[in-house]
């Protein structure tokens, strides 16, 4: 009997601690919209979205019911949703300063506005009044498929730029956010004239360290003609053969850092898509003249080199 | 361009040396796995070589047995440390106050035997002075190739 008690009263124990430490351990944290971030850079801008995400739960025609017409309304649910930019933008055009901001739209049967307000602390249900320091403009929406949970997305990533978007119901409301650039493209005729012609390119040995290429040796190293032209007033390079026989490694545009230093853009089917900033192509003209060039890496490893066709 | 009609030997020759240089090219043409935000660094001056600095503190290959490859740049650091001293490194470091100029990255932790960026820039100094350049000009050709 003794024992039989002892063991229930053991079991009674073990049952009671087990239940309180699952429910310690357990805290409530199921929400009816779930919170989520965003975010996407481009060209060293980035573009944050923190949100929390409603469901639809079988309503349909949201807006103009659940969210009536000319409600000043935060894309999300709880805490208003917020966007941050490491630095300056351009949205559909207009300009947003680096900062973070509370995201609202003002519902209507056609475009909607876009209000973006410096106060990132605002409940939902505390949308707003038009005020000072605020950016505001049109916006155009979309019909797009039925979309269950509201999504804020980056469905198109390029070199100067992005689209997020946001998606709810069968409503999408596209933003084209343009990013400052961290480099340009334009080179002055002085400075084109010094390294304009067809130079005979060729990679360095692997082991060549950071000396100049053993002389000699050039029919074991890759060898292209390295055109450089001045269009537009844009350096544009061809490298042929391309490197590694692709056709994506052979059109450049040539971004000038400063003298007769360039670091190379690759471009692709006419668009530069991307900066190799860990190597720079160094010219050395003679008398103004285009003569040669060396290309090294970070750690000053020659890459390649060449000189002027004769 | 004259065609070459190629024995079967000579085409599987040719074919395995394009595919080996495109490995060999594909490895050199990538981002270095320590990139430290190249081109970020905090500007701000340069520091003054200072005086009666030597290469003393210079870590030596036998202390850089796990980084061999950077062996090379600290032999050339070695040789011109009046120099390196006069060079802010543009890896982010120089906002460490303990960190007085690039030849810092060189002792006591000797970070740079990680850092294509510390190594690059000893590397090019070395380059420049052998040369002929002046501090002034080597100063100039690192801001020009690392801000």
């Amino acid at each position: 009997m003794r024992t039989a008690n002892f063991a229930f009263a053991l079991t009674a124990a073990l049952a009671i601690a087990l239940t309180g430490a699952s429910t310690r351990a357990g805290a409530q944290t199921l929400n009816a919209s779930e919170p989520a971030t965003v975010s996407q850079v481009v060209d060293g801008t980035k573009v944050t979205v923190e949100y929390s995400r409603p469901r639809a739960r079988g309503r349909t025609g949201l807006f103009g019911s659940e969210v009536t017409f000319g409600h000043v309304w935060t894309p999300g649910a709880n805490q208003s949703t917020t966007l941050a930019v490491s630095k300056d933008v351009s949205i559909n055009g207009h300009p947003v300063a680096k900062g973070k901001y509370s995201v609202w739209m003002v519902v209507a049967p056609g475009d909607w506005e876009l209000v973006l307000d410096h106060d990132t602390t605002l409940y939902h249900t505390n949308g707003p009044s038009r005020r000072p320091g605020q950016v505001r403009f049109m916006i155009p929406k979309e019909h797009h498929p039925f979309t269950e949970v509201l999504t804020w997305s980056f469905p198109v990533v390029g070199t100067s730029g992005m689209v997020l978007t946001m998606q709810w119901d069968t409503v999408s409301v596209p933003l084209a956010i343009k990013v400052t650039p961290t480099f340009t493209t334009a080179v002055p005729p002085e400075a084109a004239q010094r390294v304009v012609g067809t130079y005979h390119w060729h990679d360095a040995p692997s082991a060549s360290g950071n000396g100049a290429a053993p002389p000699g040796d050039s029919a074991s190293r890759h060898a292209s003609a390295f055109t450089v032209r001045y269009t537009g007033r844009e350096l544009h390079a061809t490298l042929d053969p391309p490197l590694f026989g692709d056709p994506a490694y052979g059109e450049y545009i040539l971004i000038r850092k400063a003298g007769d230093l360039y670091s190379l853009g690759r471009v692709d089917r006419g668009e530069l898509i991307e900066v190799i900033d860990y190597a720079t192509l160094q010219f050395s003209p003679a008398n103004g003249r285009p003569k040669s060039f060396e290309v090294r890496g970070t750690d000053d490893a020659l890459w390649a080199n060449g000189a002027i066709a004769p | 361009m004259p065609h070459v009609l190629l024995s079967r030997r000579a085409f599987v020759a040719s074919g395995l040396a394009a595919a080996i240089g495109a490995m060999l090219g594909a490895t050199r043409f990538r981002r270095p796995a320590c990139d430290h935000g190249a081109g970020r660094s905090d500007h701000g001056p340069h520091p003054t070589p200072r005086p009666g600095i030597d290469a003393s503190h210079v870590l030596k290959a036998e202390q850089l047995k796990d980084a061999a490859l950077a062996i090379p740049a600290f032999d050339e650091v070695r040789q011109i440390p009046e120099i390196i001293d006069g060079i802010r490194c543009h890896c982010g470091c120089a906002t460490d106050k303990k960190r007085y100029s690039l030849l810092s990255c060189y002792e006591g932790d000797g970070m740079a035997k990680d850092c294509h960026i510390c190594q690059g820039q000893a590397r090019m100094a070395f380059r420049l002075h052998q040369a002929g350049k002046s501090l002034a000009e080597i100063r100039e050709a690192i801001d020009a190739k690392y801000d």
